[in-house]
């Protein structure tokens, strides 16, 4: 494979291993995975199946002891740990499972809080608020909703909605979902899928999402089994 | 700044525990601040004991010996000035005004001075205040006596009533045959004038012309005593006042030098320094005691910081997902705890004006203590510096451990 090819890729990962420092002997391996560019893909796999881990090595928060990661064509390996944090912020949106948001502050500085770290991000967007509203309308959100009051006062599926808005505010090229959907009531569920997708169109950002229900799968172009994607070996501490 | 705006979010929204960290700040700052103010007001007031008067006079010991007996009433004299030299100095030509003290005895419990009506106009003190009269005047007759402000509170007298003077210090023999009538008592000085009952020079000399050899031998009657030559033989100490400031130490010299008989002369300034190192440790005391209450405040603001971080991982999370390094993490924290303790101290300082403004006008009735309501001094400004920077370096504690934190938990808080 070419260097021009594997630019295209949203995200390459070749033959990382990766082990927690202290207490546990908890190990992944991820021998190859590849996302292209706009791809959706969704993850299966139930708790302890190391998705947390990998997400964790994705985004650069954590560093493989071996292997190569790349986002964009970027090697990560090759960063220091502050050229990850800001690559992370301006490439990766992250949805979370549930508590996506600082509480105490108002869901706009919610959705405008990655701007502060991703200077691309923020060179994209013209005027902030205007471009996080309208993200939020999108999302189905009044605008006093998101401007007034506290994260904390809104709805969880609300709350869902508020971190979809951060994830994408500024176009980054990879939106990663942490099973975002698991807090929401089934009903909900696919609206909620619907509108994630929606954006991440039109922002025309690859999304990979974590989830363990079968019935969202058929939105995915590609399905990756993580027991099938890595090797987890737990015992003994070495 | 919106990270700035969400730290102080991030406060508010625990408001009872950061405001009762600020809260505890507040109080140590100001307790810190108010021992400054006190002990700068004490020595201020310590040194204001007495001033104008260039030398005081004695019979020859210690500086502090002599101030300690002649402006405190502290201690006794070894000796005596006599008369002759008494006369002899107030002769000099750099002597403007001399004012003499006799002291030896006293009235339950406190000292009585024997002295001239020139005392009320030359004692002066917190610079250059003349003692002024609550009521009545000052000695009239010979058997007139003249009450500090204390002593008439204390034991209740008013203008005109009796009072007996008794011989020595603590002693049981009274004048009881010469009784004095109160002619005049004195506004509150919050200095040892308070505590002194002023008769004349010749009423000491009339209470003791019938003794000899510390007790009394062939009463004389008080009508007898008043047509005696009542000149003094001999008198405790002297304030001197001189010509010009230039001869001070010319008259000091000459004074120390006397051959008739051994005298000592000192400057009420310096010996009253000389004073303050000894009864300043003290001062040393309370600043390292008030300086302990602040480090332990700013260690319990740390303490509290630590017990949040816990349940914090999850916001530490979300900054850390948003592209957040673990330096932004602990520099948050960092102006968390600088806020904290910034706003602690503003209210410190708060809390310390308010308190001496209502205060002020008790502290200076009662203890004689004028805490002057000045500004921030440059040192005090400096302390409040260094308790914001001790916060903000203390809290490099809480701040480190969350960056290894947040190192550590990745993308989700791990338990």
């Amino acid at each position: 494979m070419t260097e021009g090819s594997e630019a295209q890729h949203a995200l390459d990962i070749k033959d990382i291993s990766f082990a927690w420092p202290g207490t546990s002997a908890f190990r992944i391996e991820v021998p190859n995975l590849k996302l292209a560019a706009g791809e959706r893909t969704a993850l299966f796999g139930e708790s302890g199946s190391g998705k947390t881990t990998l997400l964790s090595l994705i985004c650069g928060i954590v560093s493989p002891t071996r292997g190569t990661v790349h986002l964009d064509g970027t090697d990560l390996g090759q960063l220091g740990g502050s050229a990850r944090d800001r690559l992370r912020a301006n490439r990766i949106g992250v949805i979370f499972q549930q508590f996506n948001l600082l509480p105490f502050a108002t869901p706009l500085d919610n959705i405008l809080l990655p701007l502060q770290f991703a200077s691309e991000r923020r060179a994209r967007v013209s005027d902030p608020k205007s471009e996080a509203l309208r993200l939020t309308e999108a999302l189905g959100l009044s605008d006093d909703l998101v401007v007034g009051g506290t994260a904390a006062q809104l709805s969880v599926g609300q709350q869902q909605r508020i971190a979809v808005a951060r994830a994408l505010i500024g176009k980054p090229s990879l939106i990663i979902a942490d099973e975002p959907t698991s807090a929401l009531d089934a009903s909900s569920q696919r609206d909620f899928l619907d509108l994630l997708l929606t954006q991440c169109d039109e922002a025309s950002a690859s999304l990979l999402m974590v989830t363990h229900d079968d019935r969202l799968a058929s939105a995915f172009g590609r399905i990756v089994e993580m027991n099938e994607l890595c090797r987890i070996s737990r015992g003994a501490a070495a | 700044m919106i990270l700035l705006r969400l730290a102080v979010k991030s406060l508010i929204n625990r408001w009872l525990t950061v405001g009762l960290t600020i809260l505890t700040i507040a109080l140590s700052v100001s307790l810190f601040l108010a021992v400054e103010k006190v002990r700068t007001g004490a020595r201020v007031s310590f040194a204001d004991t007495i001033s104008n008067t260039d030398l005081i006079v004695g019979a020859r010991s210690g500086s502090v010996q002599l101030l300690l007996y002649s402006v405190f009433r502290i201690g006794n004299a070894t000796n005596n000035i006599t008369w002759e030299s008494y006369q002899d100095l107030e002769d000099r030509p750099e002597v403007a005004w001399m004012v003499p003290i006799s002291l030896g005895d006293s009235h339950r419990g406190y000292r009585v001075m024997g002295t001239t009506e020139a005392f009320f106009d030359r004692y002066k003190f917190r610079g250059g205040q003349s003692i002024d009269f609550a009521e009545g005047v000052q000695f009239d007759d010979l058997f007139d006596a003249v009450l500090g402000a204390d002593v008439a509170a204390a034991l209740g007298y008013k203008l005109d009533d009796p009072i007996i003077v008794a011989h020595g210090i603590a002693s049981f023999t009274e004048h009881d045959d010469k009784p004095f009538r109160i002619s005049g008592i004195l506004e509150k000085t919050g200095t040892p004038v308070d505590r002194t009952v002023f008769v004349s020079l010749a009423a000491i000399e009339a209470i003791h012309v019938d003794w000899r050899g510390g007790k009394p031998s062939n009463p004389i009657s008080v009508e007898a005593v008043r047509q005696m030559d009542l000149t003094p033989k001999a008198v405790t100490a002297a304030l001197v006042g001189v010509t010009s400031r230039l001869k001070i130490f010319t008259l000091q010299r000459a004074i120390n030098e006397y051959d008739q008989e051994p005298l000592l002369a000192i400057l009420p300034g310096v010996a009253l320094q000389e004073l303050w190192g000894i009864v300043g440790i003290a001062e040393t005391a309370l600043i390292a005691i008030s300086s302990l209450v602040v480090a332990t405040t700013l260690l319990g603001m740390t303490a509290m910081i630590f017990s949040g971080l816990n349940e914090r991982r999850r916001e530490m999370a979300i900054f850390r997902a948003v592209g957040a390094g673990p330096q932004i993490i602990a520099g948050m924290l960092l102006i968390e705890a600088t806020l904290i303790t910034a706003l602690g101290t503003l209210v410190g300082v708060g809390i310390l004006f308010t308190g001496l403004l209502v205060a002020q006008p008790y502290i200076d009735a009662a203890y004689g203590l004028y805490i002057p309501f000045t500004g921030l001094t440059l040192y005090e400004v400096q302390v409040i510096g260094a308790v914001i920077a001790a916060g903000a370096l203390v809290s490099l504690l809480p701040a480190a451990r969350a960056y290894k934190m947040s190192l550590a938990d990745g993308m989700t808080v791990r338990t």
